[in-house]
């Protein structure tokens, strides 16, 4: 028998071809379940607590692989017991399983889970605040100013300022007469310092304005909210400096906090045309147009009082006027056509939706915020 | 840290006790990588480069997490191949890599000698790449989606590729479901043909493989066991030596683990028969034959074995007797675990029909139908039947690609 042959090889920074493409192709069937899984996630109850580090289990049904095979939870196997019943015996060990051969094909099934961040993360990624204004500037402040101005002993070598350094040097070595250039000392170097400058970005402002009446059913409580809820989580995330104004009505509109805002329960007939003239009046006192974007969002059963449509119709193109991007959006469980606000809106190109079901709330928000929401306001308009 | 250059004299070291035992193969290389990449290789079933597709990333995504949490770890990946190739982690020790080295060397004389292997081609690793270049090619010409989904589908089918190692040419035997599908389908058009035969020569590929684990590692396992008792080891060696055998045999209640069976089942043949009793079953025998002939009374009680009922959260073990354990590992053995399927074609009717050889094991209904669709949908183009069972209740199910259906009788 002739003696077997052996060579060896080393491979540094090698992987297989084509593993950095699998996985990006991954992650993307990730999101894009996860996308089309939205309304589960946003209806589900575990998520109306705003707890980033909480770990949701969401059942990613079109990105598992389906296989045909048993039914396990039924029937018997066969495994292993730890000797004397010390249960676990291996379950804490550091290399459960040992090895693996060559041949293992991935095909099981399993929920992926996910953190509240990753999921907002892949959610809020297109999303933005249409027609933004940057040149109208609020307060607040952020810490990327372009233009340092003044110096510093100590700091990054990126920023050291070479002219200074050597005028301190030379001052330093005329002081102590020798009027030369000598070495330098770590009392001479000077740095550029940088300061907090105004957020070039403009500052906005979101009227969230929802019908609390009557005729607002749980489901359609239940969309408002979640609505109202993702896109509040979005400019948190996107736009810290986001002021935002909650705005309930019935007959009457009130300003509310966030709180009650989202769990306070309905009473009472609807009136839209009371929330529109609140809202102009909030941002005449305290939003100056010059320094605010200002949006307005506005979601209703489309049950509105017969004789309040015409002067709702009248405020709500002010608004439209004032406003960035004033959005509409009707609630209807069953087909029945829209109310006579939503067709007047949509017939002047303000920019209106129907929600009928769970899972609209991602069509919302896309086109509220999605990348073409230019592109609809303008397909709208013609 | 594992350097190529200490393999060499590794494998010295083991020489004499490998050409002692019997074990013959032509040609080892071993490469030494990254856990990361070996992980990246595993998800790849250890083939360098494979077509690409979306589970291997998915599956590299999982063992590169669970690896993290120091709750896997992979120390060598064999490809069955000639020359053979094997994949070691730069991570272990000297000592670890010794015993790895002879388990290596008896898997890839497992595959050498083992008559269901006798039909596997030797090249896979290049026909593997090359299987890539055409994928992309494909890709190019006619979109990822419809080549993904395409692969999607012709997965569910890769399970079924028939159970017998050689038909002859154009004859298909009726359980090689995904060879009469390519073959039959009415609507395929002739690229997709095309990819799916390949897939299909992947699939046969590996199958002997999914109805070889207890005999393979167990052979391994008995090997490198032997061959390091017949090497000469240092104090410290030695010691890890037999901390890593440990972590390979220990038990993880309530699962299988197929070395440690697999070892009991090889060390009874040695007992009866010696060196020449192991060899040819090594040769002889796949999981099921290595079960019927060497699984024996005392076993049960030697490598602590139990029935489970897996639905339950954390399950019991309940005592059963020699033959209703041994009757049980081979009915979780048998086929890979996989049901069996069979074409039951009737010519006057465009449906694939297919015959569920029912078990007792009821199909998991949860996913069949998704799995189904998959099929009509992508495949087929058409209308896909099952006959099964289900609670003792003959059923038919059907998915034509929108509608599922599941009727009694």
């Amino acid at each position: 028998m002739k003696p077997i042959g052996m060579t060896a090889g080393e491979e540094l920074d090698w992987v297989p071809t084509g593993v950095r493409q699998d996985m990006v192709r991954h992650q993307e069937k990730v999101r894009d379940a996860i996308r089309t899984n939205l309304a589960d996630i946003v209806l589900d109850e575990r998520i109306g607590v705003t707890d980033g580090s909480k770990i949701i289990q969401v059942p990613l049904t079109s990105y598992r692989e389906y296989r045909i095979g048993f039914d396990h939870d039924q029937g018997e196997n066969v495994g292993h017991v730890a000797k004397d019943g010390a249960l676990g015996a291996g379950s804490a060990g550091e290399s459960e399983a040992g090895k693996q051969g060559g041949s293992e094909p991935g095909c099981d099934v399993e929920e992926t889970a996910l953190s509240l961040e990753e999921i907002e993360e892949v959610i809020f990624e297109k999303l933005s605040l249409p027609h933004l204004d940057l040149s109208r500037h609020a307060l607040g402040e952020s810490n990327n100013s372009t233009e340092p101005d003044t110096l510093t002993r100590t700091g990054p070598r990126s920023q050291w300022n070479r002219r200074a350094t050597l005028r301190t040097h030379l001052r330093r070595r005329a002081s102590q007469g020798e009027p030369r250039f000598g070495v330098l000392i770590p009392e001479d170097l000077r740095y550029w310092l940088y300061h907090p400058a105004p957020n070039p970005e403009g500052g906005a402002v979101v009227l969230a304005m929802m019908d609390t009446s009557g005729s607002m059913g749980n489901f359609e409580k239940y969309l408002a909210k979640s609505f109202f809820y993702w896109t509040v989580a979005f400019l948190r995330k996107n736009y810290p400096h986001v002021e935002l104004v909650f705005l309930a009505h019935d007959v009457r509109a009130r300003e509310v906090d966030e709180e009650t805002f989202f769990h306070r329960g309905a009473s009472g007939g609807t009136v839209s045309s009371s929330v529109y003239r609140l809202a102009l009046d909030v941002l005449e006192q305290r939003f100056r147009p010059e320094q605010f974007n200002a949006y307005a969002f506005h979601f209703t059963d489309g049950g509105n009082l017969t004789s309040d449509n015409g002067f709702a119709e009248e405020c709500g193109n002010r608004l439209k006027e004032r406003t960035n991007f004033f959005g509409y959006g009707e609630i209807h469980d069953t087909e029945r056509s829209p109310s006579p606000l939503y067709q007047a809106f949509s017939a002047d190109g303000t920019n209106v939706i129907v929600l009928r079901g769970k899972e609209d709330i991602f069509r919302a928000l896309m086109k509220f915020f999605g990348p073409d929401t230019q592109e609809v306001t303008r397909a709208q308009s013609l | 840290m594992l350097r190529a250059s200490d393999l060499q004299s590794l494998f010295d070291r083991l020489r004499p006790a490998i050409e002692e035992s019997g074990l013959h193969l032509d040609h080892l290389h071993v490469d030494v990588v990254d856990a990361d990449t070996l992980n990246a290789l595993a998800s790849y079933s250890g083939m360098p480069s494979r077509i690409s597709h979306w589970s291997f990333g998915k599956t590299f995504h999982r063992l590169r997490t669970t690896h993290d949490y120091r709750m896997t770890q992979i120390y060598e990946l064999v490809v069955n191949n000639r020359p053979a190739y094997a994949f070691l982690d730069r991570t272990t020790s000297k000592a670890q890599a010794l015993m790895i080295l002879a388990h290596v060397v008896a898997h890839v004389d497992f595959f050498q000698h083992n008559r269901l292997f006798y039909p596997t081609p030797y090249d896979m690793l290049t026909r593997m790449a090359r299987h890539r270049h055409d994928f992309l090619e494909l890709t190019r010409q006619h979109g990822v989606a419809s080549v993904e989904s395409l692969i999607d589908a012709a997965m569910v089918l890769m399970d079924f590729v028939g159970e017998r190692p050689r038909v002859p040419v154009g004859a298909s035997a009726p359980d090689d479901v995904m060879g009469f599908v390519i073959q039959h389908a009415p609507h395929l058009e002739s690229w997709e043909r095309h990819a799916l035969a390949t897939l299909y020569t992947e699939a046969r590929y590996f199958w002997p493989q999914q109805l070889t684990k207890v005999s393979n590692e167990g052979y391994a396992t008995f090997w490198h066991q032997r061959i390091l008792r017949q090497t000469e080891l240092s104090p410290e060696e030695a010691w890890e030596v037999s901390r890593l055998h440990a972590s390979v045999v220990q038990v993880t209640q309530p699962q299988l683990n197929p070395y440690r069976l697999g070892l009991a089942l090889y060390q009874q043949l040695w007992t009866d028969g010696g060196v020449d009793r192991v060899l040819d079953a090594r040769t002889q025998y796949d999981d099921l034959g290595l079960i019927r002939s060497a699984f024996q009374e005392g076993m049960v009680e030697h490598s602590g074995l139990a029935l489970y009922r897996p639905q339950e959260s954390s399950p019991e073990p309940r005592v059963g007797s020699f033959a209703a354990i041994q009757s049980q590992l081979l009915r979780d053995l048998e086929n890979g675990g996989i049901p069996h399927m069979s074409v039951q074609q009737e010519d006057s009717l465009p449906e694939l029909a297919l015959w569920h050889h029912h078990d007792g094991r009821d199909l998991d209904f949860t996913v069949l139908p998704f799995a189904m669709r998959l099929v009509a949908s992508r495949l087929w183009k058409g209308k896909v039947r099952i006959r099964t069972v289900r609670q003792r209740v003959p059923h038919v199910v059907s998915h034509d690609g929108t509608q599922w259906e599941d009727s009694v009788g």
